[in-house]
């Protein structure tokens, strides 16, 4: 017998209305994660994989229309009210961005910005809120907790605010935790840094982990499952080590192949992927990534596709 | 810290030394002198009076004389009113100039950011529209033009406010307040608005929202602490208008302030009176846009040392 899982997300599709018409940015897209797993969603920067985040948190705008279901423990967040969806956010599903230094407040002391967290969702008060913010910052190994609650943001490193993002996102003791590119405005030492500091909050605290990502070798190190996006579609899906050894999408291979890694020699030229998304507003082929794959047959512009056995493509690897 | 305070405030005697020195240059320079009216005085007369007040003086005599004085606090006679002094004709009309000159700005300050913030959080909807109507109008339509549409309306029509004069009756500065504080009302409206609307589309703001925050608690928490700098940097030019706007509005609505004295002196060439409004507005608009520095700083944690 399989337990619900903690997040699933059914056939969720999200619009925008802009002045030059709709566009949508994210095309039915499927997934699970159980309660304290871990899942990754990777593709080139503007495959919509921000966008799909954003709809779990009911943060895309208000130029957006969103369909499908966002089952959070079999509770359709789509169809809950704001009270509601404000209740949960920060509470039990929470998100840490790509910036940390655009991400915080410039404004507004760290103390602050971590202590009102508990003071909205658990009624804490001040004086037990930032006792809690400083344990907090403790546990994500920010060194002296107590004084960082007095300073500003831009008095930290690039990678102390995003530990501080972290604790932030943390704080009342979330059961889902959504990272969107945490490290990839971070230098190579610190994202090693975050990522086992993750991996170890996925251990310790249960918390299960939906990371966002363009760049592969992040999720080798933290995720079980991974799914692979292209203009605003689920193309792949797998368990990451097969994902990586043995794509079966040629859209994976291609990232693959261009990733950045130990055995090329300095200077050599990657394999970058060639060519660029399509333009969202025109009208596609079947095959959204026909255009531009090394693989692609006569058949795959026109026969429409179905993600079948883990892969959207008529002609896998 | 109380030196460097010092200091910035000693850097702005440049300015108002320049402000004095363009005052006088240009007083002097316009045709007529303070005793040429229609009713000639016997030249006699005329002699002595110039030779008091050291009219026959050469002109740089007069100008060190007048800075001389300056020096020791003495904002020297004025020719118009012989019994009293320039100090004390200003400060006869301090009170009331101060008075309706802190209150436009309070009202400009409070409904505009209101009506600022109201429209940013319905962008392009009726309450948006409203608003900006509402500005558009402000800043077109100068404070002359006004006050005398205001009068009409409510005291001569409507009868529900006096039409000027002034006897202590808080009545009696409501229509000059208004009128005083709707140019600026527009203004500061308009750049809550967009300031409102920038900082809206913040990542932080983003942050905000994620963590579950109340919109009320957003928008007072932490948008509103970034849209305040604008709005503080435009208190500086702000004052200015409200100052200069007031000289009008006090003749229009017959108030004694500060303003009233100005245009008799200018008109007089009571050039000992003009130089006087001159440097204590100057002095209030330089101190002002001191208090501004200071508060801008206080606000953005990445100013401060
Ligand atoms: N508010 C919006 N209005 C219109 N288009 C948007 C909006 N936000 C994002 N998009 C578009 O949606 C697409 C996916 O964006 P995003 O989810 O941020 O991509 P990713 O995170 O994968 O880089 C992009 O083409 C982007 O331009
Ligand atoms: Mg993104």
């Amino acid at each position: 017998m399989t337990t619900a899982p903690l997040l699933s997300v059914e056939q969720l599709c999200v619009a925008h209305r802009t002045p030059r018409g709709d566009v949508e940015v994210v095309s039915g897209i499927n997934l699970q994660l159980e309660a304290g797993g871990t899942l990754a969603i990777v593709g080139e920067s503007g495959s919509g994989k921000s966008q799909t985040a954003l709809a779990i948190m009911g943060l895309n705008g208000p130029s957006a229309c969103l369909t499908g279901r966002v089952l959070f423990d079999g509770e359709n967040l789509l169809t809950a009210s704001p009270a509601r969806r404000r209740a949960l956010r920060g509470a039990r599903i929470a998100m840490v961005f790509q910036d940390p230094m655009a991400s915080l407040n410039p404004y507004l002391r760290i103390g602050l910005q971590l202590a009102e967290v508990l003071e909205t969702h658990r009624g804490a008060s001040r004086s037990a809120a930032w006792a809690e913010a400083a344990r907090t910052l403790d546990s994500v190994r920010v060194s002296a907790a107590r004084e960082r609650l007095n300073q500003y943001p831009h008095e930290l490193s690039g990678g102390m605010r995003q530990r501080v993002m972290i604790a932030m996102a943390i704080i009342a003791g979330p059961q889902l935790l959504i990272a969107d590119e945490p490290t990839t405005a971070l230098d190579p030492t610190v994202q090693a840094q975050i990522l086992a500091l993750l991996d170890e909050l996925r251990r310790d605290r249960g918390l299960a982990i939906l990371l966002i990502t363009h760049d592969l070798g992040v999720v080798s190190r933290l995720c079980e499952q991974t799914l692979v996006m292209y203009a605003g579609k689920l193309v792949e899906s797998a368990p990451t080590q097969q994902l990586l050894s043995r794509p079966r999408h040629p859209y994976t291979a291609a990232l693959l192949r261009a990733r950045p890694s130990m055995q090329h020699p300095p200077g050599l030229r990657l394999d970058a992927l060639p060519g660029q998304p399509p333009d969202l507003r025109q009208t596609m082929p079947a095959c959204r990534f026909a255009p531009r794959c090394r693989y692609a047959q006569p058949d795959c512009a026109d026969v429409p596709l179905q993600f079948e056995r883990g892969v959207l493509c008529r002609h896998p690897l | 810290m109380s030196a460097r305070l010092l200091r910035r405030l000693l850097e702005l005697l440049p300015t108002l030394l320049l402000l004095v020195t363009l005052t006088f240059a240009m007083l002097h320079a316009a045709p007529g002198g303070p005793f040429d009216s229609e009713r000639a005085l016997p030249e006699a007369t005329r002699v002595q009076l110039e030779a008091r007040y050291h009219l026959d003086q050469p002109l740089w005599r007069q100008y060190l004389i007048y800075l001389g004085d300056l020096a020791h606090g003495d904002l020297g006679p004025s020719y118009q009113y012989p019994d009293r002094s320039v100090a004390e004709l200003i400060g006869a009309g301090l009170p009331v100039s101060a008075l309706l000159g802190s209150l436009a700005m309070s009202l400009a300050l409070i409904v505009g950011m209101a009506l600022g913030i109201i429209a940013a959080m319905k962008p392009h909807r009726w309450q948006d529209r409203a608003v900006m109507v509402l500005a558009v109008g402000g800043l077109s339509i100068p404070n002359f033009v006004l006050a005398p549409l205001l009068i009409l309306l409510m005291a001569v029509s409507l009868h529900a406010l006096p039409a000027g004069g002034w006897s202590g009756r808080p009545q009696e500065l409501l229509l000059p307040v208004l009128a005083l504080a709707l140019p600026q009302i527009a203004t500061i409206a308009r750049l809550t608005r967009a300031a409102m609307l920038e900082v809206m589309q913040t990542p932080w703001i983003r942050t905000a929202r994620a963590k579950g925050l109340s919109e009320r608690h957003v928008v007072l928490r932490h948008a509103l602490r970034p849209v305040l700098l604008p709005v503080i940097s435009y208190l500086g030019p702000a004052a200015a208008g409200t100052l200069t706007g007031s000289v009008v509005i006090e003749q229009i609505f017959g108030l004694p302030g500060v303003g009233r004295y100005f245009v008799l002196g200018a008109l007089n060439r009571d050039y000992g009176l003009v130089l006087g409004v001159v440097l204590i507005y100057g002095t209030l608009i330089v101190l002002f846009n001191f208090a501004v520095d200071l508060l801008y700083a206080r606000l953005d944690p990445r100013q401060r040392e």
